[in-house]
């Protein structure tokens, strides 16, 4: 697998730390609730197909990178720097 | 029988010398040398030979080498002849010709398909003590030596525009015309000469010999610098996003392989095709073997693989391989052509072929051979096109598989594999998808003339099984023969998959390559359904056997992980210190004085010297991460659980980490350099991980925080110095003395001139600092500091002395913030300041990690009889029974307290902090200890820290 | 007053250089240098002020005199001293193992690099070396700069050699009869 890393361009997926669902990037407010907190931690979806996730460049450049990928076809649709799409 | 004088070196097969040509293969030197009794058969012990001509060869496996450099189930057909070559037969004993095992034959009735699943299932206890090793013992390949692999290997990575993955007439064509647009081209060939199928017909190509045109190919390559040509080079599998596996032989040259990673942005799959068998009686003695490995044999090695050869097939090849033997002086004794109604319907010879039976439309005869050159058409070699889940599409105009269009992105088929099978089409396929690929790279390709080459339609009638009695096998490496896909069939094992695992069809090295297509052909006979709907079985990656050490090249002895020395290292390793490793880190155990017999005695005299004088250790290994920005302190108030804002400069604090759900991430101290200037202390096995999680809070969570963090863990050298005497150590050192220094603060220094820091922090519970200096003086600096340490009556410490001092003083690491536990448990849930956010503090407030019945930070010491303590032992009432359901807690740390003069433990306990005093049980299963301990304060030694402010 | 005099120690002593082969390793001494990110919108502010010193700011990828990208946000300063800037600056002089590959270097790294290594002069990746965090930077077609984490030097050592040795084995005829 390969990843195209915005900053160094499309490296070997051993250059790169996966964390999980992008959903890391919605952090609730602290007086949120145990509910929200609990979907924000520990609920994630299992998809056939599109996904959004985090992946950090830790053998690269350092970006934390939301990847689009679908895991039925492995294609990599977008690559984007994370706190671009966090800001 | 050679055909030609050649010049000829020494080799051995089962002990026997033979002489064989450097450079031809093993099985074309065995053949030559009149050897047909190749090997055994998995299951039966059947007696085998030379089937094929490369790869895909389901008999001749062999072992080359011995001892340690073994390498079992090397396919003859591939291994190359050199001076000295051992090879050796497997899966027969005593010997080949005398394989005693040759009895599973004879009782074959009882041995078909699902035979162990059915036979070996009673008592369930004899599995694993009696069937399984005497299976073992009777089936099988090759073993390997037992010994680590003494042989080298490599791994590399490669990368270009196009890669193709073939060099026959296709794959030359499509390298040709992408290099010549200026592509990077990888040519990568399995064979160690280019041509694929050219190399063993008689053809012309321009009115030349075909070879000539090969040449000059492969010289018009070679002088381009845009395309780099692999020969002995397999590749082995499709992956994502254009990345391959490849398996290079790289023959005695002190290394042995090398496996490839090649990334292609495009890739032209000309993999040609492989040829497929008939399914008839007794069709596996040694010297039946493919049409056109004869005639490889013949026309590439100069070997004659028989002197009576009689073809069958059902394509024109029967008279191409007539025409091919005749013109070699070899006899042709019969053409048994099945599109014109004759078949063989059997054979005979025990150890080899001695003659065959012949139906021609009812006119029984028996004809005398010593060869029988068999083919029942080719399949075009569609594996990697379906690595990536593609499944091959039936072409009933050549009676077999073609691959998906599209299964591999950004791969295309060109040549046999895309199912076209004259010459000249290969090279016209090979050119137009060539230039059709090169212009989706946006290169203009180059106009190539095309040469005139044989263009002979490929006719066949298709011929699977023969009908008659006696076994028609069809895999030879599985011993699979038609009756046991019948009975595979009655037993309702209908799917191919599950055909396929019933009978073992098309495992194994060979992976079904020879054999696939016929046993799925006799699969839809039975079932009734026809080929396309029964569909075939799933190829996946390698497409070829690959050692495991090839994958792993490097990845022994020091390539494991990266070995991590601190600036002391040299020094602890020459003071006999045993390094042991933490995370990567080495570090020393404990030094060993005079006369010290086990390490009990180092360490035990290691506490006292911290606890009466003074002692030196290198801590550098701890993370050390630089935190500036006009936010770093409220980058800290959101990592840390307790505020850092209200720190004051030149000051230290204690810090703990939580994960977003609460529990403990990490601890360790910070301190204050400047308004805007932390530096941060994470412990040995979280820097890396702690390092991660700020640039994840600073990207991700909070990247409205102006903060910027960078590990500085390399660029210092930091030293602890413990004991009431550290302070006279540090002041005969230092530029200027540090009387002033608080407990808890920091500052910049020098020492000898050098830029330095120190911090008055304690992991000892001793008066204590700890002093850093940039990396390069690390080494003199710890030798500074034990000399003047060693003169007031101190010395180095190890890890052992250090886990022992911080269990006395109750302080934590990851054996206690082990993932599980929350800052509740261990006591320091008031630390979580509700003034501000932070990481994890939302989900620490949870009521059940908050609740008192859990498991809680205590110590333990022991009060019964016995005295030893261990870590991992359970915790049970005193009196309860030691199982499962009892279980209230554990010990996570223990150390013997030369300073208590006991054994100390930490762990966790139900309830724990209420229950001080009280006496539990100790029960280590693993080791057999049971003892009473009494619960009390994790603080065992100096509760009230006078020590540390001394 | 010193009462000490503490001798520095390269992160390679004892170690190189050694030459394999059509593959020399070298230990490059960096001197100083110094990380610098930018804290916020501060990145033109960075750039003029060390203009004034002579250190141009390099490009993403790419390596110039006095100053190398490092990283998202960072480059690495080869000077003595660096001016008051609106950056974080630490001092890396003594942080890392830097060793230069010269003659066969990209048919040795391309054992260990996962990426292709056919790139312009004064091109830096980031990237690894075997299992090391690293970065690499192509000074010539034929040299080098290799740079790990100090601690892992003699595994950058061992990795080079090994990688070396495999690739002389090979000889002229790329290890084949």
């Amino acid at each position: 697998m390969r990843i195209n890393c915005p900053v160094c361009g499309e490296r070997d997926r051993r250059e790169f730390y996966y964390v999980g669902d992008a959903v890391a990037l919605d952090r609730p407010d602290r007086e949120a609730g145990l509910d929200a907190w609990d979907s924000y931690v520990h609920l994630r979806d299992n998809p056939a197909g599109m996904t959004r996730d985090l992946w950090h460049h830790e053998a690269g450049c350092g970006a934390w990178l939301v990847v689009t990928r679908d895991t039925v076809t492995h294609v990599v649709s977008d690559v984007v720097l994370a706190r671009e799409v966090a800001r | 029988m050679r055909l030609r004088e050649v010049q000829t070196v020494p080799f051995t097969f089962d002990g026997v010398t033979y002489r064989g040509v450097v450079g031809e293969t093993l099985a074309a030197a065995l053949i030559a040398n009149g050897v047909k009794l190749v090997a055994r058969s998995f299951k039966y012990h059947r007696p085998r030979g030379v089937m094929g001509s490369g790869s895909e060869e389901p008999n001749a496996l062999v072992t080359i080498g011995r001892g340690a450099a073994a390498e079992p189930n090397v396919r003859a057909t591939v291994q190359e002849v050199y001076d000295g070559l051992e090879a050796f037969s497997q899966n027969a004993w005593p010997s080949l010709k005398a394989d005693v095992m040759a009895v599973n034959d004879l009782v074959s009735p009882f041995l078909g398909a699902g035979f162990y699943y059915k036979t070996f299932m009673w008592p369930k206890t004899f599995w694993e003590r009696v069937y399984e090793p005497i299976i073992r013992r009777a089936a099988g390949l090759g073993g390997l030596s037992g010994k680590a692999d003494s042989e080298t290997y490599e791994k590399a990575f490669a990368f270009c525009d196009v890669l193709v993955i073939g060099a026959g007439p296709a794959g030359l064509m499509a390298a040709l015309v992408a290099g010549e647009a200026g592509a990077d081209v990888i040519l990568a060939e399995e064979d160690c000469a280019l041509g694929g199928r050219l190399l063993s017909e008689v053809e012309q190509i321009d009115r030349r010999p075909a070879m000539d045109w090969v040449a000059d190919t492969e010289a018009r390559l070679h002088a381009m610098p845009n395309v780099r040509v692999m020969t002995r080079t397999a590749v082995t599998g499709a992956y994502d996003q254009g990345t391959f596996g490849a398996f290079e032989r790289v023959v005695r040259a002190g290394l042995k392989a090398c496996f490839w990673r090649i990334v292609a942005k495009r890739s032209v799959l000309c993999a040609g095709a492989l040829e497929r068998g008939i399914a008839f009686a007794n069709n596996d003695r040694p010297g039946v073997m493919m049409a056109g490995a004869v005639r490889a044999y013949v026309n590439r090695w100069g070997v004659a693989t028989g002197s009576r050869v009689a073809v069958f097939g059902n394509t024109g090849d029967v008279a191409r391989t007539a025409r091919d033997l005749t013109r070699a002086g070899i006899e042709v004794v019969a053409q048994i052509d099945a599109a014109a109604g004759a078949r063989v319907i059997g054979t005979k010879g025990r150890h080899g072929l001695t003659s065959i039976t012949v139906d021609r439309d009812g006119v029984v005869e028996q004809i005398d051979v010593d060869c029988l050159a068999v083919t029942g058409g080719w399949n075009p070699t569609v594996h990697l096109t379906c690595h990536m889940n593609g499944r091959p599409v039936w072409d009933e105009t050549i009676a077999s598989f073609v691959p998906q269009a599209g299964a591999v992105p950004d791969m295309v088929t060109a040549g046999a594999c895309h199912g076209v099978f004259d010459t000249m089409g290969c090279l016209v396929d090979a050119a137009q998808i060539a230039e059709a690929v090169v212009k989706t790279l946006g290169m203009k390709p180059t106009p190539v003339d095309l040469p005139d080459a044989d263009a002979t339609p490929y006719v066949i009638t298709p011929e699977w099984s023969v009908a008659g009695k006696g076994r028609k096998w069809i895999d030879y490496q599985n011993d699979v023969h038609v009756k046991d896909i019948e009975l595979a069939v009655r037993e309702n094992f209908r799917s191919v998959e599950h055909m396929k695992r019933y009978t073992t069809q098309g495992m194994a090295p060979d992976q079904g390559k020879s054999s696939n297509v016929v046993a799925l052909a006799v699969l839809a006979d039975v079932t009734g359904r026809g080929i396309p709907q029964t569909g075939t079985t799933t190829f996946r990656p390698p497409f070829v056997p690959v050692p495991i050490a090839a994958m792993g090249a490097g990845g022994a002895g020091m390539g494991f992980a990266p070995q991590r020395y601190t600036t002391s290292h040299e020094a602890s390793v020459t003071a006999g210190a045993p390094m042991i490793e933490a995370g990567l880190w080495y570090r020393p155990s404990y030094f060993p004085a005079d006369g010290e017999k086990n390490w009990r005695q180092s360490c035990d005299r290691e506490v006292n010297m911290v606890r009466t004088s003074v002692g030196v250790v290198d801590v550098s290994t701890l993370g050390k991460i630089d935190i500036q920005g006009p936010d770093a302190a409220a980058l800290l108030d959101f990592v840390y659980a307790n505020t850092f804002s209200t720190l004051g400069v030149g000051r230290v604090r204690y810090g703990l980490m939580l994960r977003e759900d609460g529990h403990v991430l990490d601890d360790g101290t910070t301190a204050r350099l400047g308004e805007t200037h932390y530096v941060m202390t994470t412990t040995t096995a979280a820097a890396g991980l702690v390092m991660r999680h700020l640039e994840f809070v600073l990207q991700v969570l909070r990247p409205d925080l102006d903060a910027s963090v960078m590990s500085v863990t390399e660029q210092w050298a930091q030293f602890g110095i413990a004991g009431w005497k550290s302070r006279e150590v540090l002041n005969g050192l230092l530029d200027e003395p540090i009387d002033d220094l608080p407990y808890m603060g920091c500052a910049d220094i020098t020492v000898g001139g050098v830029r330095a820091r120190i911090f008055r922090i304690s992991f000892s519970g001793e008066l204590a600092f700890e002093l850093a200096v940039p990396a390069r003086f690390g080494a003199a600096l710890y030798d500074a500091l034990v000399a003047r340490a060693a003169a007031l009556g101190g010395g180095p410490y190890g890890m052992e002395a250090l886990n022992v001092l911080r269990i006395e003083k109750g302080f934590i690491t990851h054996a206690e913030i082990h993932g599980r536990v929350t800052a509740f448990d261990i006591g320091m849930d008031r630390m979580i300041s509700l003034k501000k956010d932070c990481v994890g503090q939302a989900m620490s407030r949870r009521v059940g990690l908050l609740d008192e019945d859990r498991a809680q930070l205590v110590g333990l010491k022991p009060v019964g009889a016995v005295k030893q303590l261990s870590a991992g032992a359970h915790l049970f009432e005193s009196g309860a029974e030691p199982v499962r359901v009892n279980g209230q807690g554990y010990i996570t740390s223990v150390g013997f307290s030369p300073t208590l003069g006991a054994m100390l433990a930490l762990g966790f306990l139900e309830r724990g902090r209420a229950r001080h005093g009280e006496v539990v049980r100790m029960v280590d299963h693993m080791r057999g200890l049971d003892a009473q301990v009494e619960v009390c304060d994790p603080v065992f030694f100096d509760p009230e820290g006078n020590r540390v402010r001394g | 007053m010193s009462v000490v005099d503490l001798n520095a120690k390269s992160a390679c002593a004892g170690l190189l250089p050694v030459t394999i082969g059509g593959v020399a390793l070298t230990e490059v001494e960096v001197g100083r240098m110094w990380s610098v990110s930018p804290f916020a919108g501060a990145g033109k502010a960075c750039e003029t002020a060390l203009e004034k010193v002579g250190v141009a700011w390099p490009k993403v990828g790419e390596r110039n005199t006095h100053a190398a990208w490092f990283g998202l946000d960072q480059v690495m300063v080869f000077a003595d001293t660096v001016p008051d800037l609106p950056a974080a600056v630490t001092d890396q002089s003594d942080a890392w193992a830097v060793v230069l590959v010269s003659g066969d270097a990209q048919a040795v790294l391309a054992r260990l690099v996962p990426v292709d290594l056919r790139v312009p002069d004064s091109t830096v990746l980031r990237t690894l070396v075997g299992h090391m965090t690293a970065h690499v930077t192509c000074l010539a077609q034929d040299q080098f700069e290799v740079m790990v984490m100090r601690s892992m030097t003699e595994t950058l050592v061992h990795d080079l050699t090994t990688a070396a040795e495999a690739l002389a084995a090979r000889g002229a005829s790329g290890g084949h009869i």
